[in-house]
């Protein structure tokens, strides 16, 4: 289910967006390759979306957040974030690859 | 022009929903709070379109999902120097300056995606009104 979702963000656009441009059939099948690589258990409750030619796959849990992001000319990023109140968040970017989305994924759910 | 008056903290401004993917389960989503890229119409995005009220949030919009709702003293104490201030072109209208551009450079697009979580977090989502 998750990569037909991925599948058909390359045929929608969020919703009133005229004129976004929708991510590429390399794109989409860049983040539907990266994504079977991953355990299926670990993937539960993504949010799927297009952003400007991107795919952004995103898990929010409590106060942290993945975001994973595939790009139409350049290699996909995993973003990682948690909500810290009254001082600064921590956040950080790095490459993605399957491994290293599984590792933060188990950190969100830690 | 002279650089625009600063929302009071004692306001509350409005961000329109134009995607239904910037709110998910009642919760604000970061991508309510990204700049969008030039693009063969528009010049890149350099401020957040902001309403004063809920109605003018949404009212130039084709369609909306609804509301995220802020408070500007809570946008206003966050880590980033962000700064809400008056739309010169629109009393009805603001603005939020100090938000990080689009940018697909890895340190960029990770700064931006944190202060729009941050956004995220403090920002509650409403109906869109009739």
């Amino acid at each position: 289910m998750l990569l037909e979702a991925i599948g058909e963000t390359a045929e929608r656009n969020g919703h009133g967006d005229a004129g976004e441009p929708l991510p590429s059939h390399a794109t989409v099948n860049a983040a539907m390759n990266l994504i079977a690589e991953v355990p299926f258990r670990l993937l539960a409750d993504a949010d799927i979306s297009p952003f400007y030619g991107e795919i952004h796959l995103s898990w929010n849990v409590d106060n942290k957040q993945i975001v994973l992001m595939f790009f139409p000319n350049q290699r996909p990023l995993i973003h990682h974030y948690e909500r810290a109140v009254g001082v600064a968040s921590v956040h950080g970017i790095e490459p993605a690859s399957a491994d290293r989305l599984a590792y933060w994924l188990g950190w969100l759910r830690d | 022009m002279g650089v625009p008056v600063l929302i009071p903290d004692d306001r509350t401004i409005y961000r329109g929903l134009r995607n239904d993917n910037w709110s998910k389960n009642g919760a604000i989503t970061y991508k309510a709070f990204m700049l969008r890229p030039a693009d063969a119409q528009f010049p890149i995005e350099e401020e957040l379109s902001l309403g004063m009220t809920p109605q003018t949030a949404v009212d130039e919009l084709r369609t909306n999902a609804g509301i995220a709702s802020l408070s500007v003293q809570a946008v206003h104490g966050l880590p980033h120097a962000l700064a809400v201030r008056a739309d010169l072109t629109n009393p009805l209208k603001a603005q939020m300056h100090g938000l990080p551009l689009f940018s697909t450079d890895p340190n960029r697009r990770a700064l931006a995606i944190a202060v729009a979580s941050d956004l995220a977090f403090i920002a509650l989502f409403m109906a869109a009104p009739i």
